[in-house]
């Protein structure tokens, strides 16, 4: 934890973030996960995928040059066919640039099996060689606003880099 | 046949009360879906299979789970949950029947509780879900939703013993009830013949093709033991008239889940039945047109363009047609198609997409020279 945001790179994926003042980073090393209070009260996970990754609940996936539109409307099909997301409603889905790439935001709120009603965020930067996924998860109540906007300062300060060339 | 379990016992009375929190955090989940003709059909067929057995038919209930996958399963205490995917590939009620009377036979006779004595933990459960079910893959979402003993019925299915139980109990319940019972092993053939056409891996007990296959063998035998099968009853119109709605509202979660075939199928069948709805046209319309270079373009535009002479106030197919448009370079005939939408559908939460292809269909012109000069800021004198 420090006391102002430190820039953290995930090596293995090639995404670097500040991590805000007071916020915990850990490490898995593929992706920056980070947290404040616990992972139950907030959590931002920063994710790398390839293009043609099958898409949890679905026969789809996200392929290069995919309009941003498409590959919003696909995440949020996903989202209501995953029976771990209760009620799912959509707030908001719109056009984002993310460190000068093309994307989208997308905002969903739902309840989980126990009862509890999450707010989700996530931003998508289709980027040449990938898709990387900014996700702000927490609480609807009280928490998700408190930290909304350290999370929306994490996506500003995101640097993505190509992903070295495969060996062979 | 016995009854479904009654709460005799401490172990017994602690499986209800689990059953009832896993049973009450399904039924809140929104997935359970509202379409009281098709329940109230569902729950008639249950109703002569418990009947027919001897059994009180109120003991039994059956929900319906808005979901593509093949899936179906019985918690102990009678409440049966079949999933629209797997209804939706059925074709008569002879083919219901078989699926319902197999899962009611594992909360008749108490498979539940004798699986949990055989595995004695709940972690002995759980090792057995990801062990017999290695597609399931990651289970534990599952479990998040369906709890412990509803994973158990849907994913992984009871021991071998206990699942031909099931098959055997059920087909003479089938037979009683005057079914057609060659239709059982069928159904699991259209099953088998789905899964492998599209080469899909599924997590769940009735998408599992070695479950299949079992089921199948099972029932084909006792076929071959019984004499008067061609009296049996299909009942192809009945569940053709009941369960039409279920093809649409399942046509559309395959459309959305990438499953474009399967979409397209069940779509047609729909549209058979109701040559006049518009939102079917729109739907295999839409279907096409995600379908991308899987889907069929020309035909997509043709369905729209008669959904619209249909019915010009139906939004979704001005949004379809205006992106389809747009997307193949036609801006000029996308433009009045998107305007449209947006003007029907104040709330879209796609609204800053499409404003933004609107722009590009409808350059705003050049101002004129009368306009081009500023207007004066208002003061507060005026």
């Amino acid at each position: 934890m420090t006391d102002s945001a430190t820039p953290q790179t995930a090596k293995k994926i090639q995404v670097t973030a500040n991590v805000p003042a007071g916020w915990a980073r850990f490490t898995p090393e593929k992706d920056l996960v980070m947290t404040k209070d616990g992972f139950l009260l907030q959590t931002i996970r920063i994710t790398r995928a390839a293009y043609g990754s099958k898409i949890e609940n679905t026969d789809r996936t996200i392929t290069k040059g995919m309009e941003d539109q498409d590959a919003a409307q696909l995440l949020l099909d996903a989202f209501a066919a995953d029976q771990s997301r209760h009620n799912l409603a959509i707030v908001s889905n719109t056009p984002a640039t993310i460190d000068g790439h093309p994307g989208f935001r997308i905002e969903v709120t739902y309840k989980t099996p126990e009862g509890l009603t999450i707010h989700e965020t996530a931003y998508v930067a289709l980027v040449d060689d990938s898709y990387v996924i900014a996700r702000y998860t927490a609480p609807d109540r009280h928490y998700h606003e408190l930290h909304s906007g350290a999370f929306e300062q994490v996506v500003q300060s995101l640097k993505i880099a190509p992903l070295p060339a495969k060996k062979g | 046949m016995a009854q479904p379990l009654d709460a005799t016992t401490i172990e017994e009375q602690g499986l209800w009360q689990r059953v009832a929190e896993e049973q009450a955090a399904l039924d809140r989940s929104g997935f359970i879906l509202q379409e009281p003709e098709v329940e109230a059909y569902l729950q008639s067929i249950v109703d002569r299979l418990a009947t027919s057995g001897g059994l009180q038919a109120e003991d039994f209930s059956v929900k319906l789970v808005r979901d593509p996958t093949l899936n179906a399963f019985a918690y102990p205490n009678g409440r049966l949950y079949l999933h629209t995917g797997l209804l939706a590939r059925m074709l008569n009620e002879a083919q219901l029947a078989s699926v319902l009377a197999h899962e009611m036979v594992h909360a008749t006779h108490e498979h539940a509780l004798k699986s949990q004595r055989s595995l004695k933990t709940k972690t002995g459960i759980l090792q057995a879900i990801s062990l017999s079910a290695p597609i399931a893959g990651d289970y534990t979402p599952l479990v998040d939703l369906l709890g412990v003993y509803g994973t158990a019925a849907a994913v992984s299915g009871y021991s071998k013993g206990l699942e031909t139980e099931a098959d055997e109990v059920g087909w003479q319940h089938m037979r009683a009830c005057g079914y057609d019972t060659r239709e059982a092993p069928a159904v699991f053939r259209l099953l088998m013949a789905d899964l492998s056409a599209h080469e899909r891996k599924e997590p769940f007990f009735f998408g599992t093709h070695p479950k299949l296959v079992d089921r199948e063998k099972n029932f084909a035998r006792l076929n071959k033991s019984a004499r008067d099968l061609a009296d049996g009853e299909k009942g192809e119109e009945r569940f053709a008239e009941a369960t039409r709605r279920v093809l649409l509202l399942n046509g559309e979660l395959e459309m959305r889940a990438g499953r474009h075939d399967a979409a397209r199928d069940q779509l047609w069948r729909y549209r058979a039945a109701d040559p006049a709805s518009v939102r079917v046209r729109w739907l295999i319309g839409e279907n096409e047109r995600v379908a991308g270079a899987h889907g069929d373009q020309k035909e997509a535009r043709t369905l729209l363009e008669e959904a619209l002479a249909m019915d010009e106030t139906f939004a979704p197919a001005h949004r379809s047609l205006g992106i389809l448009l747009y997307r193949a370079g036609e801006l000029a005939a996308a433009a009045p198609h998107l305007r449209r939408f947006l003007d029907l559908d104040r709330t879209a939460h796609d609204r800053a997409y499409l404003e933004a292809y609107l722009r590009l269909c409808e350059p705003t012109p050049p101002p004129a020279a009368s306009e081009a000069a500023p207007t004066p800021a208002p003061t507060s004198e005026s």
